[in-house]
């Protein structure tokens, strides 16, 4: 197969981010499965890769996503409902297509789909629903074969009820169309005309905002939340509505202002008959704003629109459950009476939802403009560059610094270069920070993975659960998205093999049947935390006692001393692993050790509390970039070593009464704690004779441990730039990479988990 | 017609004071800054607020967005500079009625607060 690489390129990257969330689209489907703004969406990413491979004449993947497309459309159109038979297929539609992108990416020949699949989509297709019998799921030959079979045998039996709505015919008549109106001239007084430009550029970024906040609504963890945030939003608008003389803008900011007061009470079902009505008054917003950009105004009409939006939100949990018929129902009677359309332009046509549906998708693209795809080794070798500066603007500051004290040259000149170099400092920090924004991405981009992560492990064991994700936005460093990837994953099959408990034994303790996992993600100053929560059965500090003394970890005696955190603890030790049963969900091998280590290689570092019977919280912590460090300079014998500063809870200078030992290892009593002495020298190899003297402690800390490294002498604060250290390099002592120093010289930045696994291994000899 | 003037400048309060009492404004109150309107505004209740953007200790848009979470009918007008002008949206958002660019005539200011009470009238 050849095709042009870049093209190929483009298309892997495009299509895989639509399928990446198509995923996450579709498990949210499982949930409300008649949602049209959700099906639409998921019909169009589809749509989109489909058509794109067809570009490419990828006819297998072409083939596979038409099927699905097919499927969909019978869904949107209301031929059939999504429940969990057509859900198993249409997943595993994606799964067939991310298998023919690996196959691109490796250059194979794209996998062909099982025909028994892309029949059985065919058939929902065609309004025969697929059976929801009780599948396993990824067992994809086997289970299209079932769902394959069983259509023609069931379909006869569900009548295509909806159907009878003409699915085709768009509802012209809803009153929940705002149509396109004519525009008419903008009268205002200059002085306000003059600020029409910023306020249209406002209205581009809150209404993209008003857009995600009413998207969010629709997920009921959110709910609250968005619903604040929508109507501090519409507050904004009615504000700017009022100021600019624009009463239609004022009307439709003030309807979604209800919505946002109403949305924490409504019942599910209205909640999400609602969204779409609201998206159509985003969409109205949008038009008023493009139009107040041509200094026009439009006057869309909304008393029917207002009167129905009313009645939805006026809706109650006893009548929120209205039969899905009635709404088709309903658009039918009031396609009836002609709508009072304000001007010719809008016809029917103009005023249908797939067009309406159209033209919000048309705006993401158009702000697609702003954005370009930039390779990732440029902004590598971008910030490698910056770098580079940073190492040479530190310089410079010491020889400023140097050329202050010794009074070198004028007063005038000292004036100048001191002032030179601020400025330096300055515009380097900025360009630091704006080169490493360039490498952030949100958290989504893993998270996004999560829910069909969990549904499928919840229908594997059987188990019911609810995952819950916030903070999806919160950005990090592309290689911290990278390193964390594994570990989550691994984190969160944990949760919901071993955490979560099966719905008899919820039931028995008394708790919901459906078990919750909460994903948050949030900034905690220079810092991201994760944090991992479910409601499940905790962990048992007995169980993992008696596996660590099975296993030879620690003696009865050790476990004896140890608080229950620290037991709780143990389980990130190497080699520990209480799985009974190897299960192919989590036990894999890898432990938590792994997850730890991997979390630490990102300068992270992993809580764990539980509380047996009530749940476990995982909490992560991790930088929010990994290149650059802010590091106490210390001198151990000779050389120079930086200590990562967030690791230093204090610095301390032992008196010789304070230091002891206890069996053969060095401690350090400090205040009415004791703590294990390390000696810089010993560590790092000096050379004997240099060893001797080292006046300061460091105390470093790493969760509720502490340990001190003796140094010779203590230096300073600096903002080093990591430079990684070969793989093998190991000999130097604990050390996790080097820097450049601002004379010039190299240092070696310590390994300070290491640093803490060598005082515990040494505690336990 | 009571108003209240915010400007941290004593001579720039002085100059539009001057400006208010030729257009025949002459119960002025004065603060120096967003907080110390806060602690006025509700004693001397005034009519109409001209407010600076910016001050020491609280800034217009922060005394804007405060104010109107206890009041959302007293009209303000605030006063900026020609470079602030990008940023006259962020000040409407928070609720501010009418803006006015500094330096000013007397009937510039005057067309303003005659808009501004015409509007909050109709």
């Amino acid at each position: 197969m050849q095709l042009d690489p870049e093209l190929l390129q483009d298309f892997l990257t495009e299509s895989g981010e639509l399928l990446d969330q198509l995923d996450v689209d579709l498990v949210t489907l499982e949930g409300s499965p008649e949602d049209p703004e959700l099906l639409n969406k998921i019909f169009r990413a589809l749509h989109t890769i489909k058509g794109s491979a067809s570009f490419m004449a990828l006819t297998n993947l072409v083939k596979i996503a038409h099927a699905a497309e097919s499927a969909l459309n019978a869904a949107r159109n209301r031929v059939v409902v999504v429940g969990r038979g057509e859900m198993d297929l249409l997943l595993q539609a994606v799964d067939v297509i991310k298998t023919q992108f690996d196959d691109l990416r490796a250059a194979r020949d794209l996998t062909a789909p099982d025909e028994n699949l892309v029949l059985a989509l065919a058939a929902i297709g065609e309004g025969k629903p697929a059976p929801s019998v009780q599948v396993p799921v990824r067992s994809a030959a086997a289970e299209s074969k079932t769902a394959a079979d069983a259509p023609a045998a069931k379909a006869p039996s569900v009548p295509a009820q909806p159907a009878a709505a003409s699915p085709a015919a768009p509802a012209t008549g809803s009153p929940f169309d705002l149509g396109s109106p004519a525009p008419a001239p903008l009268k205002l007084p200059s002085s306000k005309m003059d600020l029409l430009e910023f306020l249209v550029s406002d209205l581009d970024d809150s209404l993209r905002q008003v857009e995600q906040q009413v998207a969010r609504l629709g997920e009921a963890a959110q709910r609250q939340s968005a619903a604040e945030a929508l109507a501090d939003l519409t507050e904004a608008l009615k504000r700017s509505a009022e100021f600019f003389d624009c009463e239609p803008m004022g009307k439709i900011a003030t309807l979604l202002d209800d919505l946002a007061e109403a949305a924490p009470k409504l019942p599910e079902r209205t909640m999400a008959r609602a969204l779409s009505p609201a998206m159509s008054a985003v969409e109205a917003l949008k038009q008023q704003s493009k139009a107040l950009a041509a200094k026009t105004t439009l006057n869309h009409p909304l008393e029917r629109f207002t009167e129905a939006f009313h009645a939805l939100l006026a809706e109650t949990a006893a009548m929120g459950t209205p039969a899905p018929e009635s709404i088709p129902a309903g658009e039918q009677t009031t396609s009836a009476s002609p709508s009072p359309a304000p001007s010719p332009s809008a016809a029917p046509a103009a005023m249908s939802p797939g067009k309406s549906a159209e033209k919000s998708e048309a705006h993401p693209a158009a702000g697609a403009d702003h954005t370009i795809r930039v390779e990732v080794t440029r902004l590598e070798t971008l910030l490698n560059l910056v770098g580079e500066l940073v190492l040479q603007k530190n310089r410079l500051s010491a020889l400023t610094r140097q050329i202050g004290q010794q009074q070198l040259g004028t007063q005038e000149f000292r004036e100048h270069i001191t002032t030179a170099s601020g400025g330096l400092d300055r515009v380097t920090s900025d360009l630091q920070l704006a080169v490493m924004r360039t490498r952030m991405q949100p958290l989504d981009k893993l998270f996004g993975k999560y829910p069909r992560l969990i549904r499928d492990l919840a229908r594997k064991l059987n188990k019911q659960i609810n995952l819950v994700i916030e903070g999806g936005e919160t950005e990090v460093d592309k290689s911290v998205i990278e390193e964390l990837g594994d570990p989550l994953v691994h984190l969160m099959r944990n949760s919901a093999d071993h955490g979560i408990e099966p719905p008899e034994q919820r039931q028995a303790a008394g708790k919901p049947e459906m078990g919750t996992i909460r994903l948050s993600a949030s900034h905690k100053g220079s810092h991201v935390q994760i944090v991992i929560q479910d409601d499940g059965r905790g962990i048992d500090k007995d169980r993992i006692a008696r596996k660590a003394i099975e296993k030879g970890l620690y003696t009865e005696a050790q476990i004896a001393t140890m608080s229950e955190k620290e037991i709780q603890r143990i389980i990130f030790a190497a080699g520990f692993s209480t799985a009974e049963q190897i299960s192919d969900v989590s036990g894999r091998g890898v432990g938590m050790d792994v997850v730890r280590a991997n979390i630490e290689k990102v300068k992270g570092t992993i809580d764990l509390t539980s509380v047996h019977g009530q749940g476990t919280t995982i909490t992560i912590t991790i930088p929010l970039t990994v290149a650059i460090l802010s590091a106490m300079m210390v001198g151990i014998g000779p050389e120079t070593y930086a200590i990562p500063l967030g690791s230093i809870l204090e610095i301390v200078r032992p008196t010789p009464e304070q230091r002891s030992s206890i069996r053969q290892a060095a401690v350090m009593r400090l205040r009415d704690t004791v703590l294990p002495l390390l000696s810089g020298g010993e560590l790092f190899a000096q050379p004997e004779g240099m060893k001797a003297d080292a006046p300061f402690a460091v105390v470093l800390h790493q969760q509720d441990q502490r340990v001190g490294l003796l140094v010779t002498s203590l230096i300073g604060q600096q903002e080093v730039v990591i430079k990684p250290l070969d793989e093998s390099v190991d000999k130097g002592g604990p050390v996790s990479g080097a820097t450049v120093r601002e004379d010039g010289g190299v240092s070696l930045i310590v390994d300070v988990p290491r640093l803490f696994s060598i005082a515990q291994s040494r505690a336990r000899a | 017609m009571k108003i209240l003037l915010i400007d941290d400048s004593r001579t720039m309060r002085n100059i539009q004071k001057s400006v208010l009492t030729q257009l025949g404004y002459t119960q002025v109150e004065e603060a120096c800054d967003g907080q110390d309107a806060l602690s006025k505004v509700n004693a001397y209740a005034p009519d109409l607020i001209l407010c600076d953007w910016n001050m020491p200790n609280m800034d217009g848009l922060t005394f804007v967005k405060t104010f109107r979470t206890q009041n959302k009918t007293v009209p303000v007008i605030m006063v900026t500079t020609e470079s602030e002008k990008s940023r006259v949206i962020e000040a409407i958002k928070a609720g501010v009625n009418n803006y006015v660019i500094k330096p000013f005539t007397p009937d510039l200011l005057s067309q303003r607060i005659n808009e501004t009470l015409t509007k909050k009238a109709a």
